[in-house]
């Protein structure tokens, strides 16, 4: 198919999702007030594929030129869909577009940046993304609270498999222990799940990184367990106390 | 209507988020990115000029393009299109030859003045690579610095960060010269006596195996 094809194909589609969301927006219903968030979700993702095709086909932009422009387009029409309407899903096409934009940038410079760096940037964009659901810039507030933390975790996942993994685990864990504070001071449920899964899966491998090779895998395994046995009990404990508080 | 106190945790959720992202960008910027070294274009400096023309591909795809740079400094792209192919090297009337994808084995004689390409089925003697293998020259790392040699000769020695390599190199048919194609896709070329810097001959080089006519 020519380029001209293609690109009013994805740009027809695009519009017809678009404009079927507009159509249906100001219906009573719950039922189609979610269908107008899908098919808004729906468009955002079509401005990116419309974004790629133009870059791909007309423009034969660069990889890291095709990449930037993407993601710019879906941060922009995902933040102003965001924008028109607070919902889960906006936010969400609005939080990947910017994280798609942030990786583009990494990944401009001639030489590779260090998995940290790009860890970082990802606890960076998850916790400011996180800061404002609480600040109420963002909402449904859970949503950015919990994609936020979701996404700062990961970072500290992604920055670990370079060379400061150590210092990322860390992180990782100081990040998940704030999150379980965090619900424990205020009614924050989601941040407990997010806390506790973050503690689940960083703890283990921290502990495998600092004590594998001094006391040997079926000590370390046994560390490990107790460990999680430890933090079991004690996040049982904090749910009680965020359950109380609910 | 928000209170005074939702007002003062909106702007400080704002502050915050601000600070955050602004100490990572900082961050990156001073301490991650790190550069290549800096080296000045073939075209811009006087100097020794490498004695033959050099050939490289690029893959998007099914098509393949073609890039050609010369003595002089200039880089063409002389032939794009599909179906693509791997560089094979120079036949003796200034064409370049590709081995196609395709399941008989075809070559593309490319005209680089032209531009004109014909097909035909392969050789046997064209179905492997006809370039000039990779010679002895050797990168190797120490102490923060990079050192090429060819044919136990210095031929480069730079202080160059750890992510700095260098990714294919091929020494000219009369081996007076060396090309290299680094990571930062630029294609350098070098006296193989070590008697000048590296210069630049093209940007935007994949790490495809250059070939030297001749």
């Amino acid at each position: 198919m020519a380029v001209a094809g293609r690109l009013a194909l994805s740009g027809l589609l695009t519009v017809a999702v678009l404009g079927a969301g507009g159509a249906l927006r100001s219906s009573p219903a719950a039922s189609v007030q979610r269908l107008v968030s899908v098919l808004w979700f729906l468009g955002v993702a079509g401005t990116g594929w419309v974004a790629w095709v133009l870059a791909d086909d007309a423009l034969g932009l660069r990889d890291v030129d095709r990449a930037l422009l993407v993601a710019g387009c879906v941060a922009l029409a995902g933040g102003t869909v965001h924008l028109l309407r607070h919902r889960a899903l906006s936010q969400v096409a609005a939080l990947a577009g910017t994280v798609g934009v942030a990786l583009a940038l990494l990944d401009r410079p001639a030489l590779d940046l260090e998995p940290a760096w790009w860890g970082l940037t990802l606890l960076a964009v998850g916790g400011a993304w996180a800061v404002l659901g609480d600040g109420g810039w963002l909402r449904p507030r859970s949503v950015a609270e919990t994609a936020g933390a979701s996404l700062a975790l990961a970072g500290t996942q992604v920055g670990a498999f370079g060379e400061a993994r150590v210092a990322l685990l860390g992180l990782g864990v100081v990040v998940a222990a704030a999150l379980v504070w965090a619900a424990m001071t205020r009614d924050g449920t989601h941040l407990l799940a997010v806390g506790a899964l973050g503690l689940f899966v960083v703890v283990p491998q921290l502990v495998f990184e600092l004590f594998g090779d001094a006391i040997g895998a079926p000590a370390t395994l046994l560390v490990v367990g107790l460990l999680l046995v430890v933090l079991a009990v004690g996040l049982g404990r904090v749910r009680r106390e965020v359950g109380r508080d609910d | 209507m928000t209170t005074d106190r939702e007002d003062g945790r909106r702007v400080s959720s704002l502050v915050l988020a601000g600070v955050l992202v602004v100490a990572v960008v900082a961050a990156v910027l001073l301490f991650g990115v790190e550069r290549a070294p800096d080296l000045p274009d073939l075209a811009d400096v006087d100097g020794p000029t490498p004695p033959a023309r050099i050939a490289w591909t690029e893959h998007d795809g099914g098509e393949t393009c073609l890039h050609l740079a010369s003595p002089d400094g200039t880089v063409t792209e002389p032939w794009c299109g599909e179906p693509g192919g791997d560089l094979l090297g120079w036949e003796g009337d200034g064409a370049v030859l590709l081995q196609l994808w395709e399941v008989e084995p075809t070559v593309r004689a490319v005209d680089v003045e032209t531009g004109a390409s014909t097909t035909r089925p392969a050789d046997s003697g064209e179905g492997t690579a006809l370039h000039h293998p990779e010679e002895p020259v050797q990168p190797a790392r120490g102490d923060g610095e990079l050192l090429v040699e060819h044919g136990g000769v210095e031929v480069w020695r730079t202080d160059a960060p750890a992510s700095y390599e260098i990714v294919t190199t091929v020494a000219s048919p009369d081996g007076t010269w060396v090309a290299l194609v680094d990571n930062a896709e630029r294609l350098l070329v070098v006296e193989a006596d070590g008697g000048s810097r590296p210069r630049v001959w093209a940007h935007g080089v994949p790490p495809q195996v250059p070939v030297w006519e001749g």
